[in-house]
């Protein structure tokens, strides 16, 4: 970013700009900051904080690959954020383990279309996968990626997403056992155990 | 032939082999080939069975509980554009 004072014109384009390239994709970052978010006004915070940012620093951005962008954008907000709680939790001098409180359910929507004894348990479920397990579920099961479209969004090996997004899902399956996913409970149909014990 | 007479000469090794393909194939990241090779060896098998529809259920619960995104959120993330588009300068 330049520290001299923008232009008309300059002014006039960042706002084009934004409006072309960014607010198409608030929707996605909805959902995004959801599944970085302990809680659904955390994740509006880091998306409001993540669109400001993105606005200042528009003039930085070439304009390919928007929902990237803000993704790395929210990301890096999400680790300076949790940074910061860290931080403030140990100059505390308090009682650590009781700051962390779970997430604040208070504030959740009530018009929920989910079946809630499924979504509440698949929500504690996804908040307990590490984050870079988290991602790759929310970019190939919700935004519908595909293995090589996600690797280039993180930036990462295409096997890297396969491993995350596979163990991630046995990872839920596990923790969602007993709910009605859980057929072998409903029928008495026994599981390949052995072949679940190597898959894992 | 296995000792079981089945003829699993197309069939994978283990079931294992074919959990390993069924995540693949979720994600329509098989080849068509591939595809009905695990369809087939789970039509033959209860276990796998079991699984597919297990995993295929927990990746559409998964879709339909990420994409609830909830609008009056969005509608103020819209505003918050409309704020920083109407005076550009702030900040």
């Amino acid at each position: 970013m330049t520290d001299r004072p923008e232009t008309p014109t300059g002014v006039a384009e960042r706002s084009r700009r934004f409006e072309e390239l960014i607010v198409p994709e608030v929707d996605f970052l909805a959902r995004v900051t959801r599944s970085m978010s302990r809680s659904g006004a955390e994740a509006e915070d880091l998306a409001q904080e993540t669109l400001v940012k993105a606005f200042r620093a528009l003039d930085t951005f070439d304009g390919r690959f928007p929902r990237a962008w803000l993704y790395r954008i929210a990301r890096n907000t999400a680790i300076n954020r949790d940074d910061r709680r860290r931080d403030v939790l140990l100059d505390d001098g308090g009682d650590i383990e009781g700051t962390l409180t779970p997430a604040d359910e208070s504030d959740e929507p009530e018009h929920r279309v989910l079946e809630p004894i499924l979504d509440d348990v698949l929500e504690n479920a996804l908040d307990d996968l590490p984050p870079e397990f988290r991602v790759a579920v929310q970019l190939v099961d919700v935004e519908g990626m595909r293995y090589q479209e996600a690797a280039d969004f993180l930036d990462v090996p295409v096997g890297t997403i396969m491993s995350r997004l596979h163990r991630a899902r046995h990872r839920l399956r596990d923790a969602l056992a007993g709910s009605h996913l859980d057929r072998a409970a409903d029928d008495g149909t026994a599981k390949g155990g052995s072949a679940e014990e190597a898959e894992a | 032939m296995t000792a079981d007479d089945r003829d699993w000469a197309d069939d994978y090794r283990d079931c294992a082999e074919a959990l390993r393909d069924l995540q693949f194939h979720l994600d329509a990241e098989l080849s068509p080939d591939e595809a009905a090779r695990l369809v087939a060896h789970i039509e033959a098998c209860p276990p796998c069975a079991v699984e597919e529809d297990d995993f295929r259920r927990l990746k559409e619960a998964i879709r339909r509980h990420g994409s609830a995104v909830d609008q009056t959120v969005v509608a103020r993330l819209r505003a918050r554009c409309d704020d920083l588009l109407a005076d550009p300068t702030a900040d």
